[in-house]
């Protein structure tokens, strides 16, 4: 019996060999954490599933002639990590990555009156542990964005905390929303490493 | 330029500012590096840490499905058991086949569970035979036949079109709600469309006599494909809150044809708009108790 601490490659191969219930455990186990990233880059928990579901329908189907175990796990982050991505790059809006908190829009639902479709971000379930875990992480972020070269911290600072947009950074510093775009690109590029370098536990995993 | 500062290059623009090409580069490199591979997540990790408020923080998806995706991922690891054991999962497989012998997949052979599978599979291929047996045959020469989305009457050609779906609306980040608990009007929600198969949509509110479309507006189409949709309103947003207290309900209408929605969106009744439409059908409604806030 899998006391919850069989490896997504043991339960993989458990499956091959013909452990009908081995299925059962590799979906609980991947899909707390695959469905969690799918949420965070789509920061849409509905069509986070619809992407989820979309890939495991096609990662399960492999299962029987996957020829390496000990990669399934990465590939299936990989499936949904590009699905999700893909999914974003599709919408209309490739502006920004926060598509649904674009804070133009923002501004426009602030000022409508009730009866109207107004701006948001959807909502799940409260997990207090990954809470903590979050917290503590962005508390990390933070601190490193001390560490970034001008005009890069102020501009992070500009689009993440006070929530300008492109334009209105762009504008502010006398350049251009491409150059602003790309400092930003750049910018999560080096957060990110250090984020890595200073961590000792994944978020998702 | 090198190799890693090649890849570092691609990094600096992932995922938004990359070409098609240059994120394709970025992923095969990735599949080749586990470094590359953990960087990209940490990326995506960084943007919602920098990005999201308080609440979001403490709101994470736990892995819960909705009952629809419940059924969808059942579906699919029944496909996977099929191709794993070769046990013949469905009655659209089933007559495609016919009775045959369920073949077992090498590497198989000899295992006891195996044995106990096509046992139980070559019952479920009889039982299958005899319902199969007993459901009309399809009329010569009307083949369903799908025909594109975006045509006047998409769907399938030859019989008419089994609309099927559901109305999901959930709440916000800031305040979650649960099918039948009431709403304060400055709590709004967010409304999801899921259908089987493409569908024209419109979901109308009904509240103290007035029945009103909300999406689409009028001259305008709500076309989608199969799968989950969330309502968003082009050039607007995705939330919505009613106009005034009081019970409402929301109203999802489906049809193959195009719905003709009146200027200003108001009808007479949902009957209304369904008699205007022949083949359009309600696929669901949720009902929210709208309350004031003082």
């Amino acid at each position: 019996m899998d006391d919850g601490t069989a490896s997504v490659e043991s339960l993989v191969l458990a499956f091959q060999e013909g452990d009908n219930s081995a299925l059962d455990r590799i979906v609980e186990r991947m899909r707390g954490p695959l469905l969690r990233m799918a949420t965070w880059i789509l920061r849409d928990p509905v069509t986070a599933e619809d992407v989820f579901i979309d890939a495991m329908t096609r990662l399960v189907t492999l299962l029987p002639d996957f020829d390496k175990p000990a990669n399934f796990n990465s590939y299936a982050r990989r499936t949904v990590r590009n699905a999700a991505v893909d999914t974003i790059r599709r919408r209309a809006d490739r502006d920004s990555l926060r598509s649904l908190q674009d804070t133009d829009r923002r501004a426009r639902a602030r000022s409508k009156d009730p009866g109207t479709f107004v701006e948001g971000v959807p909502g799940t379930r409260p997990n207090p542990e990954q809470a903590a875990l979050m917290a503590e992480r962005r508390d990390m972020v933070r601190d490193a964005m001390a560490d970034l070269k001008e005009p890069r911290r102020t501009i992070v600072e500009l689009f993440y905390r006070d929530d300008r947009s492109y334009d209105e950074i762009a504008e502010q510093l006398g350049m251009s929303s491409a150059t602003v775009k790309r400092h930003l690109a750049a910018s999560r590029q080096l957060l990110a490493v250090r984020l890595r370098s200073l961590e000792g536990v994944r978020l998702v995993s | 330029m090198s190799h890693s500062e090649r890849i570092e290059q691609l990094l600096s623009g992932y995922p938004d500012q990359l070409s098609d090409g240059e994120l394709a580069e970025l992923r095969l490199a990735a599949e080749q590096d586990p470094e590359v591979e953990s960087l990209m997540e940490a990326i995506h990790e960084v943007e919602f840490l920098l990005s999201a408020d308080e609440e979001e923080l403490v709101e994470l998806a736990e892995g819960r499905l909705s009952e629809a995706g419940e059924e969808r991922l059942g579906e699919a690891m029944a496909n996977a058991r099929s191709l794993a054991f070769g046990v013949v999962a469905d009655s659209a497989a089933l007559r495609a086949s016919g009775p045959r012998v369920v073949q077992q997949r090498a590497g198989n052979d000899g295992s006891p569970w195996v044995g106990w599978m096509a046992l139980a599979a070559g019952l479920l291929l009889a039982l299958g035979a005899v319902v199969i047996s007993r459901l009309p045959a399809p009329a010569p020469g009307v083949q369903p036949e799908l025909v594109p989305a975006g045509s006047p009457d998409f769907g399938m050609k030859g019989r008419p079109a089994l609309l099927s779906g559901k109305l999901m609306v959930r709440g916000t980040g800031a305040a979650p709600w649960a099918s039948g608990e009431p709403r304060r009007l400055d709590q709004p929600v967010r409304f999801y469309a899921i259908v089987t198969q493409p569908t024209h949509l419109a979901i109308l509110e009904v509240q103290a006599g007035n029945t009103v479309v909300l999406h689409p507006s009028s001259g305008q189409q709500w076309t989608v494909d199969s799968g989950t949709h969330p309502l968003q309103p082009a050039g607007s947003s995705a939330e919505y809150r009613a106009g005034r207290a009081g019970p409402a309900h929301y109203v999802l209408v489906g049809s193959a044809a195009e719905l003709q929605v009146p200027a200003g969106g108001v009808v007479t009744s949902v009957e209304t708009l369904l008699g205007g439409h022949p083949g359009a059908r309600e696929l669901g409604r949720v009902e929210i108790k709208w309350l004031a806030v003082n």
